[in-house]
This record gives structure tokens, sequence and C-alpha cells, in this order.
């Protein structure tokens, strides 16, 4: 963790900032979406950045970011579009 | 117990989860939806629960309960198909029309007149709650100066996003002067007049969302469980932080609260 204290620095800046950006596009959801979206971008960019800085990086890894981060939008994606509809 | 990280975890189940969401995003908002009888129902439901409830907060101050005017409800019923069919989310219609205009063509002559606004919630008592923790809603709901009251709930598409939409219209033609013409409305000139369900306290979160939340829950929580495992075991493996994981995860948490949370205006 004290390995990587700069870098959890720099992702829980990103985040934040991702989500005062979503608070503040309020009541745009499209533009929230939108927002999201581009979060969970720079999030899977950050974090496979991460490993290929550490020589760790193997393709396994970006699968697991860009899944991680297409999960993200998808949930987001799903709430949006209005659930089930319940 | 192996050194495998859990089933949920794994590239095929994500995928696949993710696959079933964006199905089940156009799939139940599409004609197909076989939940949509009960979304009819639930619009008829909250008529009556907001009629309900906006008396009551009348009569907890000492107020007079309104009475449902069908003038009223026509042009609740008009404002809000006129909002769904231009695709905006304002007192004043894009071409400059204001509510006041649609009350008087439906035929009320309103000697005060008013209008609340909501969107996106799930319960005509967080509708209501949202409204009583706004000051400029509040005194529209409170105003001793409105005799009569129309509202109007529907199911429709605001920007791309399937919503309950809630319109309450509320007037007077009460008996004085007919010179004295008074609008009172929250902040009907502006775009900006809206607050982000100011009510938290009760907050109804639609089944959707609850059961999304579970499953996010159940992720973030077989992420600590491997950070543990991890840690302990001292095991080597070639995989993305779960620390990453949960942080975003938390973030994606906190959208879909958001996400669910109504607006009023």
């Amino acid at each position: 963790m004290k390995k990587h204290f700069l870098y959890y620095l720099l992702l829980g800046s990103v985040l934040t900032f991702g989500l005062v950006l979503i608070l503040s596009a309020s009541p745009d959801r499209g533009l929230q979406m939108l927002f999201l979206g581009f979060l969970s971008l720079i999030y899977a960019a950050i974090g496979i950045a991460h490993h290929l800085i550490n020589h760790d990086l193997v393709f396994k890894i970006v699968v697991e970011y860009v899944l991680i981060a297409c999960l993200g939008i998808a949930i987001a994606f799903f709430i949006f579009k209005g659930g089930f509809g319940l | 117990m192996n050194n495998h990280r859990a089933r949920v975890l794994h590239h095929k189940f994500l995928l696949s989860i993710i696959a079933v969401l964006i199905f089940s995003s156009f799939f139940f908002s599409s004609n197909l939806n076989p939940f949509a009888d009960k979304i009819k129902a639930f619009a008829e439901v909250s008529l009556k629960q907001l009629f309900d409830l906006t008396n009551e907060k009348r009569q907890e101050n000492k107020l007079e309960p309104l009475v449902v005017n069908e003038e009223l409800t026509k042009a609740a019923e008009r404002k809000a198909g006129d909002m769904v069919s231009k695709d905006y989310w304002a007192h004043n219609a894009p071409d400059g029309t204001t509510p006041w205009v649609i009350i008087k063509e439906e035929g009320y002559d309103y000697v005060y007149a008013g209008e609340n606004l909501a969107r996106g919630f799930n319960s005509a008592q967080d509708v209501v709650s949202a409204w009583m923790a706004s000051p400029d809603h509040r005194s529209n709901l409170l105003s001793p100066n409105f005799k009569d009251v129309g509202f109007a709930v529907i199911n429709g598409k605001l920007g791309g996003e399937e919503t309950f939409l809630v319109v309450q219209e509320l007037g007077s033609k009460s008996v004085l002067p007919a010179s004295v013409n008074i609008i009172s409305s929250p902040k009907q000139e502006k775009m900006t007049g809206f607050s982000l369900s100011p009510a938290l306290n009760g907050l109804t979160l639609s089944m959707s969302s609850e059961f999304i939340i579970l499953f996010i829950v159940l992720i973030i929580s077989v992420l600590i469980i491997d950070m543990v495992v991890v840690r302990r075991k001292k095991i080597v493996r070639f995989t993305g932080h779960s620390m990453d994981h949960l942080t975003f995860l938390l973030l994606i948490l906190f959208v879909v609260i958001i996400f669910d949370m109504g607006i009023i205006l």
C-alpha cells in the first residue's frame, strides 16, 4: 500500500474530481452518464499505466481493468434507462 | 480454499453480467417490458397518495384542504405531456409558454396560481417530502391563497432517461378583486431552480436500484475477502489491484444512488 501511495493518491483524486463533475451536472442525467463514461475510461487507463510502469502488465490485467470499467458503465446505464421498470 | 480468485471476479462472469445489464437496459425500456402494467398502477396509486399527502401537510399547518379541480388536472396533464413530447424540464416551455398560459387555456381563470414539479422519485411520500424540504415548493404547498389542485403523474423519457414526472398545479379563483393578479411560483423564470432531492430521510429506492446495490455490495465483499486472503497467504498473482476496483465500485454505488434520487423544480 505504501509502495503505491502516489498511485492511490492520483486515483483517489481523479475519482473524487469525477464524482464532483457528475454531481455538478445534475439534473442532466445524459451529461452525468457521459462524465461517468469518461471517468471509467480514465480509471482503466490509470490502472493499466500503473502496471505498465511497475513492469507487471500482462494482457489479463488489461482485460480486467477494461471489464471493471465496462461493468461500471453498464450498471449506471441500466439504472439510467429505468432498470427493470420497477 | 485454493489460491484462485472467486468466480464472480472471473472475466467470463464479469462479461456475462455486462451483457445481461446492457440487454436488460434496452429490453425493459422498450415496449416489451412485462412490468408496463405495474408502472401504470404505480401512477394511479400515486395520484391519490399525492393528493392525500398534500392535504395532510396542509392540515398539519392548520390550513384548509385543497380540492381536486378538473381544469387544473387537465393543465397538469398537458404540462407533463408537453415536457415529454418537447423533451424539456422547466416551468417554461422552450417556446416561452408559461404554466399560467396552459392553466388559462384549460379554462381555469386564476387569481393565484403555482406549479411544483418532480421527477425520478419512487414514491409519493418522497415527492411530498422533497417539496416540503424546499422553501419555495413548501410555500406553494402551504399557501393559504390556493384552494384548488390538479396532479399529473406520467412515465416518459427526458433527455433519454426513462422517468416518472409529477406535475402539481395549484390555483385559486377566490373572491379577491379581479385587479389583484398575483402569480405565485417557485422561481418560474429560472432554469436553475432545481434541487436534488433535499429530503433524503426515508428515501425510497427502486427495486432495480436495490438489486444493483446488492450486486455491487457482493462484488465489493468478495474483493475485500480476496485482498485479505492474498495478504495473509502472501499469494503472488498477476491481477489488477483489488483496492482499485473496490474504490471504483464504491463510486459506481454512489452514482446509482444519485441516479435513483428524484429532482424537484
